[in-house]
């Protein structure tokens, strides 16, 4: 072997060693569970303790892990597009569908589970939304009072009541016109919090699991490969 | 026939491009019905130039429809699983995943697998020839490829042994399994690419599969002509697998072949039909029986029993041969 070959050999193999550690240190942040200590307002990626808000239908979040093949018809069918995927930065769960519903809430017209081929998103009882029974479970609504306009007094506001494609047994109206929701028959669209008038939310949907009541401890996944993704 | 072949891989193309746009049309649809109850109504105006002259189109062409709805919903997906007029069909690899991620059997999807599957047990790969979206890109970049070798540059010839795919397919399924996820659709091409077209068409981003495509298209122009069909694809295993029983072959008809191993460097999958080594890869694309000088490749309904008669009788007819020559 003379010097040039020796040369160029040993820079293919730096490079293909460098390249090789690089693949694998990116592969390797990609299957790392997220810093879940993080913490930030309005971000598109804004992750609850027991994980993101599924669509309508979805099961308990490790059962709706294993039948989720990933194929995006449920978004595509959505009309309001509420619909979106988490990112690169999510680790395993990442490109699993999900929803936002400070940015856009779902609709409840079911047409997501109605298209999906595995069952990952399907009702959970075959009965009228709107005639008794709970069909979709995708979790619960909590008021904070503190920022509420009409618990505080400020103002009468009635966005969420108004709004409430379930009203009278998803949320109600106590005296002088205080909203409140009822854990029994909200489903958690998060239609209310879309319109919130409230900056911050004073109304949130949180996933079924998830035990922690106070609103300003939401986690989130630092967006690597959707940096900014808006609807 | 490569003409057939490459409508109907631009056809799969063409479509896997159009769905989103009549999607994020039925979005604006909505948009437009409901717009004071919902905020959705901003949606209108988030469209970009380009996508609202297609939005317009689409609006103009289904304006004159009596049930526009029906249209939008008569197909929807990606060839991952695909929707057509409600009746699902989706990728073998799918119901793979799903069953061992996801520990279930769910019998109405295993059925939707089930035209995939009798289409390759019939005719072998076909879905990576002639339906498989990263093999039309493949296909240009390979065009690129022989480019480079005209002008001179000589790219990489890497090979592998053909059973990784199988390990592969093994591993991830084990991993699968144990994560309780399924680990395929990131990584599995058709999936990925139909999942990064209408990324960018709907949201107007692209994720980290776009990243995993080029890499993989560049990997292809540099290192080895197709590479990921042949030694790691885990979908490719599954028609593989399928495609080992399959009735349509392509024979080698040993009185007009002069052995001038056109056929052997033209296969995209690296086969040796020249030899009669095409085994239980061939996609039946047809890419020999064209550059074959003699038209001595030809498509014949043939069992593998068949086939590996056919091939013993070429083997000793080529002995006879060699033996006549010696004793001349």
């Amino acid at each position: 072997m003379d010097r040039r070959d020796f040369i160029q050999k040993t820079i293919g193999a730096v490079i293909a060693i460098a390249g090789g550690g690089a693949l694998g240190s990116a592969l390797l942040k990609l299957l790392k569970e997220p810093d879940k200590k993080t913490m930030s307002e309005n971000r598109p990626y804004a992750y609850y303790v027991s994980g993101p808000l599924r669509p309508p239908g979805a099961g308990p979040e490790e059962l709706f892990l294993k039948k989720c093949i990933q194929c995006f018809l449920c978004a595509e069918v959505c009309p309001p597009k509420a619909i979106r995927f988490v990112s690169a930065g999510g680790g395993l769960k990442s490109t699993t569908p999900y929803i936002f519903p400070r940015e856009r809430a779902c609709i409840l017209c079911m047409k997501c589970t109605e298209i999906c081929p595995t069952s990952a998103l399907a009702p959970l009882i075959e009965d009228d939304i709107y005639k008794g029974k709970k069909k979709v479970d995708m979790g619960t609504a909590v008021i904070d009072k503190r920022m509420c306009i009409t618990h505080l007094g400020i103002g009468k506001c009635e966005s969420c009541y108004t709004i409430c494609p379930l009203k009278e047994r998803a949320i109600i109206q106590e005296a002088m016109l205080r909203p409140k929701v009822l854990d029994d028959g909200c489903v958690g669209c998060g239609l209310c919090e879309e319109v919130c008038p409230v900056k911050d939310k004073a109304i949130r949907v949180r996933p079924p699991g998830d035990t922690l009541k106070n609103p300003s401890m939401e986690t989130q996944f630092p967006a690597i490969f959707y940096p900014g993704a808006t609807l | 026939m490569q003409f057939v072949r490459r409508s109907i891989q631009a056809l799969v193309v063409l479509v896997l491009v159009a769905i989103p746009f009549l999607y994020l049309y039925n979005v604006e649809r909505y948009a437009r019905q409901n717009f004071s109850y919902s905020l959705a109504g901003k949606q209108i105006s988030d469209t970009e130039w380009f996508q609202r002259q297609i939005l317009d189109y689409i609006d103009g062409a289904l304006a004159k429809t009596e049930n526009p709805d029906k249209i939008i919903s008569a197909i929807s997906g990606s060839p991952w699983s695909i929707n057509i007029l409600g009746y699902n069909i989706s990728d073998p690899l799918a119901a793979v995943t799903l069953t061992i991620a996801g520990g279930n059997f769910y019998w109405p999807f295993l059925l939707s697998i089930l035209p995939l599957v009798i289409l390759s047990a019939l005719l072998g790969r076909v879905f990576c020839g002639w339906l498989c979206p990263f093999h039309f890109l493949a296909e240009i970049s390979n065009k690129l490829r022989r480019l480079f070798t005209k002008f001179g540059l000589k790219p990489h010839d890497i090979h592998l042994k053909r059973k990784t795919k199988f390990i592969i397919l093994g591993a991830l399924a084990g991993f699968s399994f144990v994560a309780g996820v399924s680990i395929f659709p990131h990584i599995y091409p058709p999936a990925v690419i139909s999942r990064e077209v209408f990324n960018s068409i709907f949201y107007g981003t692209v994720g980290f599969g776009f990243f995993f495509i080029i890499f993989l298209l560049f990997t292809e122009l540099t290192l080895s002509e197709r590479w990921w069909c042949r030694y790691a694809c885990p979908g490719g295993a599954i028609y593989a697998l399928l495609g080992s029983v399959r009735i349509l072959r392509m024979v080698r008809i040993e009185d007009r072949c002069t052995l001038c191993v056109e056929c052997d460097d033209a296969c995209p999958f690296g086969l040796l039909p020249m030899s009669d080594k095409t085994g239980m890869e061939c996609d039946n694309c047809g890419l020999c029986k064209k550059v074959c000088p003699e038209a001595a490749l030809e498509y014949r309904f043939m069992t593998y029993r068949g086939e590996k008669k056919l091939i013993a009788e070429h083997s000793s007819n080529r002995k006879k041969k060699t033996r006549q020559v010696r004793g001349a």
